[in-house]
């Protein structure tokens, strides 16, 4: 796949007021920083950033900075975005820039593929892992890690150890906990306990009433 | 329902609510979520209510996460009571809720009966909410 580009503007002016008055304008306030290069802060345009966003995370971006008549390219990845909770608007975002030939840690999805035999049983698939961090060169970036988890039963569990990358190496503890399938929760079943009491009490209350029949026919 | 053991100070101001929620407002457990778009209170009751309705929809399937735990007391003077004299006797524990707060997450099932659940909790809620799955946003 071809790397998206990414139009950026130099950022000159600073804080909450700035920041807002650019959101207002449908840009984003941004910074890209690196191992060998100092912080700059960025604009970006949010529909273009949204749309290189959805194609999937930590995807290699060409970043073409524009700073008045002067262009500047650089190869980045998006390492942080801070999101509105309620529009799903990015309001921030920092990019990374890789060095081609350097490792670099990222955050790999794990995707569970197929369904456990286990979960036909009745049992409920429980993800406990959904990232790793992943050390690998830029280019070998994995999308996503696929486990298959279609042989695990109930009370099985998986672990990071049992995943394999080709390349790359997981910074992740290989005990760690990936997936496991657990039996279904039973819920108590509170309305018939409920209906049982009352069937207890109306029969006692029956009894007492009999009781007390047959003392006033003795009296 | 779920409320505090023990608190240090028995008695609370009300507070304003104001702004987003600024955490918890993100899935972090399961695939679907039922988040909060109003701010307001929900007392231990509403969140149990909601709870029930979920679990009783989804069955034996699913596993259930409630993101949310009253631990803010409310205080209630008794009927026909002249003002002054203090302040009132603790009656309830609520959870001051902002925009954005996730309330309830679910995994192990369908999304459309994860929708339904989540519709049938949001009934017992005093608060306008929103069906949000992992990955999508929301829908609308």
């Amino acid at each position: 796949m071809p790397r998206p580009k990414l139009l950026a503007k130099l950022r000159t002016q600073f804080g909450k007021e700035a920041s807002r008055k650019l959101r207002r304008k449908g840009l984003v306030p941004a910074i890209c920083y690196g191992p060998r290069t100092d912080p700059v802060p960025l604009t970006l345009d949010t529909k273009e950033l949204m749309k290189t966003i959805h194609l999937g995370e930590n995807v290699l971006i060409d970043l073409m900075i524009q700073n008045g008549k002067k262009a500047a390219q650089k190869v980045v990845v998006v390492r942080d975005l801070q999101l509105d909770p309620l529009k799903d608007q990015c309001i921030h975002a920092d990019l990374f820039e890789v060095v081609m030939d350097e490792e670099i840690s990222v955050e790999v999805p794990i995707v569970l593929v197929g369904k456990p035999e286990g979960v036909k049983m009745g049992g409920v698939m429980e993800q406990i892992t959904r990232e790793i961090t992943v050390e690998c060169l830029p280019a070998d970036i994995p999308q996503n890690i696929e486990v298959d988890v279609s042989h695990l039963d109930i009370g099985d569990t998986i672990h990071i150890g049992d995943i394999g990358l080709e390349k790359g190496k997981i910074l992740v503890d290989s005990a760690t906990t990936l997936a496991t399938v657990v039996p279904p929760t039973v819920e108590k079943v509170v309305v018939e306990e409920e209906a049982e009491e009352e069937v207890a009490e109306a029969e006692e209350v029956e009894e007492v009433a009999e009781e007390a029949g047959v003392e006033g026919e003795k009296e | 329902m779920l409320t505090p053991k023990k608190v240090k100070y028995r008695k609370m101001q009300k507070g304003r609510m104001k702004g987003r929620s600024p955490r918890g407002s993100s899935i972090n457990f399961g695939d679907y979520a039922l988040q909060a778009t109003q701010c307001g209170w929900l007392t231990t009751r509403q969140i149990e209510a909601a709870r029930i309705a979920i679990t009783r929809f989804v069955k034996r399937t699913g596993k259930v996460w409630i993101r949310v735990f009253a631990d803010k007391p409310v205080t209630k003077k008794p009927a026909e009571t002249r003002m002054g004299k203090g302040k009132g006797a603790p009656e309830d524990w609520v959870v001051v809720i902002r925009p954005g707060r996730i309330l309830y997450e679910m995994e192990g099932v369908a999304e459309d009966r994860a929708k339904e659940a989540f519709r049938l909790a949001s009934q017992k809620l005093p608060i306008a909410t929103r069906f949000i799955s992992r990955g999508k946003g929301h829908e609308g």
